[in-house]
């Protein structure tokens, strides 16, 4: 990660310097006592936590969505979600089945599991990829791929200022 | 009417020029070379009664009316629609074409025709007059001189552009192969409907393309139903490799469960290493700023390796640092809060984690143990092994909420030189907040199950439970799911060694840690067999080679 190397508009480094400011910003809102509660340093750890996450879904700015779920997500307040998710599920629900029964003919689908055993390991897909609930197989794939690509790079960032910041 | 064909060759040809122009500074990048066009021409001047000649001899007599972008209309109905006026027409005799390009041989020609014929409805009657001209030239005869004229046409054509007609030439070609090879048993009635694919090269352009063309096969239905299925699932397939390539170590899986099995875990790993990081960021205290160009500056491996100096290990210790360099980096799998080898290290060099860190609940599921020196004396600081990360709480208790893993080591010394040899080790792993029972193995020891339970591990009550009369000897137990168990053992055997969650994908994910004896002094053997049991384990998901070393 050297500066010569680094194209800087690429998604490491926008999401490096947006991570960055938002870690001062943290710090510089309740700097760190060396004997913090562990309440404290748990409540720190989430909001460093939700501070990444804004982070990488602000540099793919909206193009995806997962990221507009995860910057959703991180906005609304809970309540206000689960109102909305639940609508919103319901719905999807019977969007799947009747597609699924156009295809499949005489197939019953339930409304809860797809056939197979494909359908769990969908369901636990859709739960992982954020804002997965709302996609069929292929945009979910194509979802899931962009998301472990981001992933790995926030992993990557993260652990170099980790490391670099624990030597001192 | 044969005098008509070329009548209405003529009239149709400089459309047709004008078109191919267009189409072809269209396609200007697909150029190819003349050896293509030259047998294309080749074949069709074979002119026996063979079927092969009469379907080109038909897609000729066709396609002398249009040129010789005839099968790439077929594929690319896209380019015609800048031409409104034929548009329909080119799609009739698109239509036309591909019923003739796979047809088979059992049935006549003039069967054929007829069929074609009488689905193109559509067709205005320029192109209907063609049919039936072509009708009407049943017998061989009549038909290679349709196609004689038409090659006579093409070849005037070919005088005039000559390279253009290559990409076509060769997409003509290969489609005809592909014709000859697969033949359809049968021609359906849905036409206007029609999907054909042209499998090879298209794919990539499909995506552009309003129509999707699918080609169906010997034996495959092609009812519009099952070939959108039929494309869905080829982009899904296209899907999965992509991802394949993309989720390290899943080249051998092949089938949808096994792949969407390594993804999902692997997108859990990633958050969970995510949450870990910035759960470890949490707790690091920055003395200079959050700044970007610190990060410049320094690089990531150097920085592991001179963690180690600083710590002050044993010479040795350089040695392996290229093996311990490893756990920096990759160990982070679990995201749990276990760390091994030099992190340990470095975290009791900075001792006063005694404050405990919690983590979550939500994302950490399986931690089996991790320990927490109760007697820690500053000479054995760095004998003693590998321990001491974090302390997590349980969710609701007081203190915090969050997990709570907890492995105490009581190390009762024979003697004080020898701190760890012939010890008595008591260890307590606890599985919590997990909804499987976990297998745990120790290498190098067999210990004996002294307790077990469910639930917290209360340290008053626990203990007395202990069974110490006979308990089992073994060295691999499961804990139970959501409880504890105890173990002893006495460790007489020096060196470090593994011990890890049996699960494969669990090691992988860090459910594991070391309990190492005389670290600094016998870091040979067992610790290579050790580290290289880390080496495959705790590189993220190359997990498989585990067993190699039990």
């Amino acid at each position: 990660m050297d500066l010569h190397n680094l194209n800087p508009s690429s998604l490491k480094s926008r999401f490096t310097t947006r991570f960055l400011r938002a870690l001062t910003e943290i710090n510089a809102r309740k700097p760190i006592a060396s004997s913090s509660s562990p309440r404290e340093i748990f409540q720190r750890y989430r909001r460093i936590k939700d501070a990444a996450d804004t982070s990488m879904a602000y540099s793919v700015r909206s193009r995806r969505t997962w990221s507009k779920a995860t910057l959703w997500r991180l906005r609304t307040p809970s309540h206000r979600r689960r109102l909305a998710s639940f609508g919103r599920r319901s719905s999807l629900n019977k969007t799947r089945t009747t597609t699924t029964a156009s295809h499949r003919g005489a197939v019953v689908v339930q409304i809860t599991s797809r056939g197979g055993g494909l359908g769990v390991q969908l369901e636990e897909l859709r739960e992982l990829v954020p804002g997965g609930e709302a996609m069929d197989l292929c945009n979910l794939l194509d979802e899931t791929a962009h998301y472990i690509k981001c992933l790995t790079t926030q992993v990557q960032v993260m652990r170099t200022i980790a490391n670099l910041y624990s030597l001192e | 009417m044969n005098r008509a064909l070329p009548e209405m060759l003529q009239s149709s040809d400089m459309t047709v020029l004008e078109r191919q122009r267009a189409r072809l500074k269209w396609q200007a990048e697909q150029f190819q070379q003349q050896n293509y066009f030259s047998e294309l021409s080749g074949v069709f001047s074979s002119q026996t009664g063979h079927v092969q000649g009469f379907q080109q001899g038909c897609l000729m007599s066709r396609g002398g009316a249009r040129g010789d972008s005839v099968l790439s209309d077929m594929a690319m109905t896209r380019q015609l629609k800048h031409e409104p006026g034929l548009e329909t027409a080119w799609q009739g005799l698109g239509k036309v074409d591909m019923e003739f390009a796979p047809c088979g041989y059992g049935s006549g020609p003039s069967f054929d025709m007829n069929h074609a014929i009488s689905r193109t409805s559509s067709c205005p009657p320029a192109v209907a007059a063609a049919a039936a001209v072509g009708s009407k030239a049943v017998k061989g005869n009549s038909l290679k001189m349709g196609s004689t004229v038409g090659r006579v046409s093409f070849k005037k054509r070919k005088v005039e552009k000559s390279q253009n007609t290559e990409v076509v030439a060769e997409d003509e070609s290969k489609r005809i192969k592909a014709s000859e090879e697969e033949r359809e048993s049968k021609i359906t009635g849905s036409s206007t409907h029609r999907n054909s694919t042209d499998k090879k090269e298209n794919s990539g352009d499909t995506s552009k393309l309003d129509y999707i063309h699918v080609r169906a096969r010997r034996g495959q239905a092609t009812d519009s139903h099952s070939l959108a299925e039929r494309v869905r699932r080829e982009k899904i397939s296209e899907r999965m490799k992509y991802l394949q390539d993309l989720v390290p170590g899943c080249n051998k899986i092949t089938g949808k469960a096994g792949m969407l099995d390594e993804i999902i875990n692997y997108v859990q790993s990633l958050q969970r290493q995510v949450e870990f990081l910035s759960m470890k960021l949490a707790t690091v205290n920055p003395s200079l700023d959050f700044n970007i160009e610190n990060l410049y500056v320094k690089e990531v491996l150097p920085s592991c390796t001179t963690n180690f100096p600083p710590v002050g290990m044993a010479p040795e210790m350089e040695n392996h640092s290229p093996y311990l360099q490893f756990n920096p980096i990759q160990q982070v799998v679990s995201g749990c809060g276990m760390e091994m080898g030099t992190n340990s290290c470095d975290m009791a060099l900075r001792r006063t984690i005694s404050a405990p860190v919690s983590i979550p609940e939500a994302s950490f599921l399986d931690t089996s143990c991790f320990t927490d020196m109760q007697q820690i004396q500053p000479s054995a600081a760095w004998d003693v092994e590998l321990q001491n990360l974090y302390n997590v709480e349980f969710p609701g208790s007081i203190e915090a909420s969050g997990l709570k893993m907890e492995m105490e080591m009581e190390m009762h010394q024979a003697k004080q030189d020898c701190f760890q040899l012939n010890g008595v080790v008591s260890t307590k792993d606890v599985n919590l907040l997990i909804v499987e029972s976990h297998p745990f193995h120790l290498h190098g020891y067999n210990f004996f199950v002294v307790g077990t339970g469910i639930r917290n591990f209360k340290q008053a009550k626990g203990p007395a439970k202990y069974n110490l009369v006979d308990p089992p000897k073994r060295n691999m137990d499961g804990i139970p799911t959501g409880g504890w168990t105890a173990i002893r053992f006495r460790a007489d055997n020096p060196g470090v060694w593994f011990k890890h969650c049996h699960l494969e994908v669990h090691t992988g994910w860090g459910l594991k840690n070391i309990c190492g004896r005389e670290w600094r002094r016998t870091q040979s053997i067992h610790f290579a067999s050790n580290v290289s049991c880390f080496l495959y384990s705790v590189a993220p998901y190359t997990a498989k080679g585990i067993h190699g070393f039990l």
